[in-house]
């Protein structure tokens, strides 16, 4: 019977221990998550694409010269929609990465939101180009719902030393809540 | 005693319990958190070709070769003419230039070429003699950007007599082409 008391001491600290775990821990986890649930009733969606052709008259000055500095697209290649919001103060964030494709031979891509779209809500940022990474970049943000965000994309970096080819990147547009 | 063990051992399978159910609450929102976050990305494609580059271009043309000039008992000196160049651009790995006259040259004229070679690995140059086929002038050319490259052309005697007096005008087509 003695040899009982300590052992059920134990058994007792550490079911402490694990619940207070649960609660210092995992409860605030679970309440961030379930507070983003709303944010993450926000939807993106995008259209369009870009598909950049590289020839003899991309050169900068013809023979002897190298390739164009930099490569734009139209100003509306592609188009965001927002939407799914909870209403014009339901505050969201774009953010924006690309796969790895294009890290070859040193080329660059950026991105700029060239119009506002319509809707309820506001938008704002984005307007300069933003260096795509591998990893989640800030693009812009608003409130509510907004469609037709149209995005420019620009690439810089296509050297004479960029073997023929077909290269792609996809780039990922994430919206978080804010 | 065993009436404690008993105890001890429901009162375990209560606190896995809970605990088992505490897990699944936390894997639940964090899955439901996973399957709504799905929908808030979306995937757009950039894709870029790169085709084959070629350019060559020359600066203009040469000044007019005469040859004019003998050492007695010998053939008329041969004369030459650097006035001119060529740029190239390329993004191809196994390049050459080669150049042609739209026709024959008289049998007792000889016209040369000579490029000097981009500065890139591999790349060599040939003193050329002038006709209506193609002949390589500069070989093993790699991704390159250069210009104002000399061009260096060459009137000499052909044969072992002078040549006849006379005149011409040829046009040189240099082609950057594959090796």
């Amino acid at each position: 019977m003695q040899g009982f008391a300590p052992l059920s001491f134990l058994r007792e600290l550490e079911w402490s221990i694990i619940k207070k775990a649960v609660l210092l821990f995992f409860i605030p986890i679970a309440f961030l998550n379930l507070s983003e649930l709303s944010a993450c009733a926000v939807d993106v969606y995008a259209t369009g694409g870009w598909k950049l052709t590289i020839n003899s008259s991309c050169l900068a000055g013809g023979a002897g010269s190298g390739l164009i500095e930099s490569f734009e697209s139209s100003l509306d290649a592609s188009m965001i929609n927002i939407t799914g919001t909870s209403g014009s103060a339901d505050a969201w964030r774009v953010r924006v990465r690309k796969s790895e494709a294009l890290r070859l031979h040193g080329v660059a891509l950026y991105v700029k939101r060239t119009g506002d779209g319509t809707g309820s809500g506001t938008i704002s940022g984005g307007t300069s180009y933003t260096a795509v990474e591998t990893s989640d970049v800030d693009f812009f943000d608003g409130c509510g719902d907004r469609t037709g965000i149209t995005i420019q994309y620009k690439v810089s970096g296509i050297s004479i030393n960029v073997p023929p080819g077909i290269y792609s990147t996809t780039i990922t547009f994430t919206v978080v809540g804010r | 005693m065993i009436s404690k063990k008993r105890k001890g051992d429901k009162y375990e399978m209560i606190k896995t319990k809970k605990l088992s159910a505490l897990i699944m609450m936390m894997a639940l929102l964090f899955g439901l958190c996973g399957i709504a976050q799905a929908a808030n990305t979306a995937n757009q494609t950039v894709l870029y070709q790169v085709t084959d580059i070629n350019a060559i271009s020359v600066s203009g043309n040469p000044g007019t070769l005469i040859m004019n000039a003998a050492t007695a008992g010998a053939l008329p000196d041969a004369v030459s003419d650097s006035s001119t160049s060529y740029s190239v651009t390329t993004n191809g790995t196994t390049k050459k230039i080669t150049a042609k006259i739209d026709s024959a040259m008289p049998t007792d004229l000889a016209l040369k070429v000579f490029l000097t070679a981009p500065n890139v690995s591999g790349a060599s140059a040939i003193r050329a003699v002038l006709t209506t086929a193609e002949a390589d002038v500069v070989t093993g050319i790699g991704p390159v950007v250069a210009s104002d490259l000399t061009i260096r052309y060459e009137l000499h005697p052909a044969g072992t007599t002078p040549p006849t007096p006379t005149s011409g005008t040829k046009t040189v087509t240099f082609t950057l082409t594959d090796q």
